[in-house]
């Protein structure tokens, strides 16, 4: 695969870039801060962009508009999110437009390379990477009245698919057949009003449910 | 309610009538005691012309009326121009020393020890009234209230009582020529009638400036407060400093000691014992993990990241979706403030929400932040079951010392049975 990887510190960019080398990928190009970032992604229109939050020159989250900024222009960019906090706030952003492709995720995960290089190539595809501890905020926050409606089980399933898992995955996670796991996204779509005949990612809109469905601001 | 036909008509009547009693309370008021020396002149030199009448006039009536009289004349002047105008005309007396027994048996009044209770109230009651520089600002009012404030009052009435007295005296005794008396008295009744809601006004902004509290006790009153906002600034920086020193001490850097041991071990047992490396590694990389999650915990409580990267607004946005309650926020606040300010304001609108999920039982909290005149508005509402109060100790307590740095205030307004609604406003120029 083709990447862009954004990241303003030398040592975390180089780490970063060995790392997906290892596993097989071209890093086309890096970009050190937000102006060059834009039009490297403009200029080599990668088959996945790896972001950090916070970049150069204002050292705000310079990094998250251009990730939202390069997606306008070329719907569908898939982006993966690096940052040293994770916010509710940012996710919906990513996710606001509805299209997949996008990942959030602590910088902390490239401890696990495997997981990592495997989200990376999920956001790829199209589908979604949100990290566990985003996820657990969601389920931990106010009152989500359409989760209310979930059952223990579908929640879990919920939270695993937001995380980027796929059924098979899940089934993995949870000691459950995959048959189950289906049975229970099933579910899980009819509850969130998440219909098959829409065209788009089904998994990307409940996800979406998944973040909306704590109301809030 | 059905609006009475007249209700313009007595819209616009009231400020006279205001106007009408209004004048005469403050014309009596500042007239009490020039009118009392008056007539004890009049009385002791008109009617007997005697030294000793003068002499009475003098320290019987003239200097006990000005340690006696200003205190509460002044205090009804305040209190009904407090009331009339809606703004509170603050005193500055000292406060009074209880009167105690000490172990002498005598009595300690502030001032003097004296043998007897009474006589120790006494000499206070007298000691206020001569050394209180408040006491001496009261007798300047007596002074020179009845040339200004009362002037100003009493004008309309003036007014209006000589046009009555021209419309209803005889020709003969008037000096104004017979054509020109009854369009005189017209224009003088007029006249003072539409100066009746300005004139008791006037006499107020007088009493403000005279009888609030003077330039000296203001500032020192400010220096006060700021001495005590700047000691409790340093100590809170102090505290914040060593908790910080403590918790990277404790926290990552005894990780990343440990993750070198680990890593040495692991580069001595390398080719020897594959299972024992890869352990080490684990437990490296675990380590590594950890002493991320706690410089996150604690750069968290430094300044959040999200306040840095999107300031206030999206700050409290990203604190109300992470709250364990339903939480809405609402803005109007347009632009980015002082760091320092939005610093504070977010870490003062965090305890409020903490203390609204840990003690409200309620199910939601509305937060609204809103720009005012001159500052910031944060209203933070649970439909909580009330009674929060600012007591000494609590937490409430704490976020007024941290707010005084700005000259910031914090309201509680939380009824038994609730709903609390918590009010933090600090002035501000927006950069």
């Amino acid at each position: 695969m083709r990447i862009v990887v954004v990241e303003d510190l030398y040592l975390l960019r180089d780490g970063l870039v060995r790392l997906l080398q290892a596993y097989g990928h071209e890093v086309v190009a890096t970009a050190g801060d937000g102006p060059t970032a834009l039009r490297v992604l403009r200029e080599h229109r990668p088959d996945v962009a790896v972001v950090d939050v916070r970049l150069p020159p204002t050292f705000s989250d310079e990094g998250l508009q251009v990730a939202l900024r390069a997606r306008r222009d070329r719907p569908g960019l898939p982006v993966l999110i690096l940052s040293q906090h994770i916010e509710q706030l940012y996710a919906r952003e990513l996710l606001a437009e509805g299209s997949g492709g996008v990942g959030y995720l602590l910088k902390d995960r490239v401890f696990d390379a495997e997981q990592f290089i495997e989200a990376v190539e999920r956001v790829a595809r199209g589908g979604t990477s949100l990290d566990p501890a985003v996820v657990a905020k969601i389920m931990n926050a106010g009152s989500a009245s359409p989760l209310d409606a979930l059952t223990a089980r579908e929640r879990d399933v919920i939270a695993l698919m937001a995380e980027g898992l796929s059924n098979q995955a899940i089934a993995r996670r949870l000691f459950l057949s995959e048959g189950a796991i289906s049975k229970h996204t099933t579910a899980v779509f009819a509850k969130l009003g998440v219909d098959a005949d829409v065209s788009g990612n089904r998994r990307v809109r409940a996800v979406l449910a998944f973040l909306g469905a704590t109301g809030g601001a | 309610m059905r609006r009475l036909p007249g209700g313009r008509l007595l819209a616009v009547a009231r400020p006279f009538a205001q106007g009408a009693v209004r004048s005469p309370v403050l014309l009596v008021l500042t007239a009490l005691v020039p009118g009392a020396w008056a007539a004890s002149a009049f009385f002791f030199l008109a009617l007997t012309g005697s030294a000793v009448g003068t002499f009475w006039c003098v320290f019987g009536v003239a200097v006990p009326s000005l340690v006696v009289f200003p205190r509460p004349l002044c205090r009804a002047v305040r209190s009904l121009a407090g009331r009339w105008t809606g703004r509170e005309i603050p005193d500055s007396y000292r406060p009074l020393v209880p009167v105690t027994r000490m172990a002498t048996r005598y009595w300690w009044n502030g001032y003097d020890y004296q043998r007897f209770r009474w006589i120790s109230l006494l000499h206070r009651w007298i000691l206020t009234r001569v050394y209180d520089p408040a006491a001496w600002r009261d007798m300047l009012w007596i002074l020179v209230a009845p040339v200004t404030a009362g002037a100003a009052a009493a004008a309309p009435l003036a007014l209006v009582a000589a046009g009555a007295a021209a419309a209803a005296a005889r020709p003969e005794t008037t000096p104004l020529p017979e054509e020109a008396r009854v369009p005189a008295a017209v224009l003088s009744t007029a006249l003072g009638v539409l100066l009746l809601p300005l004139g008791w006004r006037a006499a107020v902004l007088v009493a403000r400036r005279l009888l609030g509290p003077s330039l000296l006790v203001r500032s020192t009153t400010r220096i006060a407060v700021l001495v005590q906002g700047r000691a409790d600034l340093t100590h809170a920086q102090e505290a914040e400093l060593r908790r910080i020193e403590r918790d990277l001490h404790d926290g990552a850097q005894a990780r990343l000691v440990s993750i070198g041991l680990s890593l040495s071990a692991a580069e001595r047992l390398l080719g020897e014992d594959q299972a024992e490396v890869r352990a080490l590694l684990r437990q490296t990389r675990e380590n590594s993990l950890a002493a991320l999650r706690e410089l996150r915990e604690l750069t968290q409580g430094i300044v959040p990241p999200v306040l840095v990267e999107r300031g206030l607004v999206d700050a409290i946005r990203a604190l109300a979706l992470d709250a364990p309650l339903r939480t809405s926020v609402r803005s109007t606040l347009e632009r980015r403030l002082e760091t320092p300010i939005e610093s504070s304001l977010y870490f003062t609108t965090a305890e409020l929400v903490a203390n609204a999920v840990k003690h409200s039982h309620g199910s939601a909290i509305d937060i609204t932040i809103d720009r005012t005149r001159g500052g910031v508005a944060i209203a933070v509402t649970d439909d909580g079951r009330g009674g929060a109060r600012i007591g000494a100790g609590s937490g409430l307590a704490g976020l007024t010392t941290r707010l005084r740095a700005f000259d910031g205030v914090l309201r509680i307004d939380s009824p038994p049975g609730g709903p609390t609604r918590a009010t933090v406003e600090v002035p501000c120029a927006s950069s």
